[in-house]
């Protein structure tokens, strides 16, 4: 074999070496994008019905029971207020977290107080209608409104 | 001389062979992309028409309703409203969902959620019962 052709062979194995670097390296930028792409899609999606799910849950149950809802504060926090006879419950956003915290009509509790329940970012609340509020979450992976029907006795809630 | 075409026979076969693996693989990322879009897109669906069905419950009047959803209503009588991508309210031209609600007197209502030409999501709510 002249050394020309034996030159000519180790550099189609090389050349083939090379290409199998270049598609490994490409599936395995290829899959990492698209992986994380997918798992960031489906923290949004569990996110968002967490998070609207929590609340209309919230908003059903104290319907249900002849509770009634308003937007209220608590220590300056915007706060979903669900008050069931002698019982307040406030929903709000403190600290990254959406928070909750039942307590007693009249007592004050500072924000600090009250269950973390998700991370979220802000909480913004509405009310549309005489009994229906809007609620607009923000998060690290959330972004929505959520609407809430709800039985309300105006001006009865609220600090 | 025959030691070094095996060599390279082996590395062309095992090319080929990666190159057939990495294609299987780059199908199913693919196709975990796309259930991921789907399911993204249904969730935004089913808010949607949660939504407009929480609004629907409380505000059955047909006016104050289409101004709660921000709706229109077609000549057939349905109230229609666009939604872009991340499911805020939008005029015709940009929106990617629309929302059809249909709320004939005494019968029920029926919530619809389209992406493009798409049903993605269909609710039925029971007729309001008239309080005494």
């Amino acid at each position: 074999m002249s050394r020309s052709a034996s030159h000519m062979e180790s550099l189609t194995v090389l050349l083939l070496c090379g290409l199998f670097l270049f598609f490994a390296a490409g599936a395995a930028l290829v899959g990492s994008g698209v992986y994380r792409h997918t798992a960031r899609q489906a923290r949004q999606t569990s996110a968002l019905r967490t998070a609207s799910a929590y609340l209309s849950q919230q908003a059903r149950q104290c319907r249900e029971t002849g509770g009634f809802a308003d937007v209220g504060a608590l220590e300056g926090q915007p706060a979903l207020l669900l008050r069931d006879g002698e019982y307040v419950t406030y929903l709000y956003c403190h600290e990254g977290y959406l928070r909750e915290l039942l307590t007693e009509w009249g007592t004050q509790l500072p924000p600090s107080a009250g269950t973390a329940l998700y991370p979220l970012d802000s909480l913004a609340l509405q009310r549309l209608d005489d009994n229906l509020l809007e609620a607009s979450l923000q998060g690290p992976d959330v972004s929505a409104r959520v609407r809430l029907r709800c039985a309300n006795t105006p001006g009865e809630v609220g600090p | 001389m025959s030691a070094r075409r095996h060599l390279f026979t082996e590395l062309i076969i095992s090319l080929v062979f990666f190159l057939l693996c990495t294609a299987v693989c780059l199908c199913l990322l693919a196709r975990a992309h796309d259930l991921s879009e789907r399911s993204r897109r249904l969730t935004q669906a089913v808010s949607l028409a949660q939504n407009a069905a929480q609004t629907y419950e409380a505000q059955p009047s047909p006016q104050l309703l289409s101004q709660l959803l921000g709706a229109q209503p077609d000549e057939s009588g349905q109230l229609q409203c666009h939604y872009d991508e991340q499911a805020r309210l939008c005029g015709e031209g940009e929106g990617v969902y629309r929302l059809t609600l249909s709320a004939p007197d005494g019968a029920a209502a029926q919530i619809d959620v389209w992406y493009g030409a798409q049903r993605l999501y269909q609710l039925t709510l029971s007729p309001k019962e008239e309080t005494p």
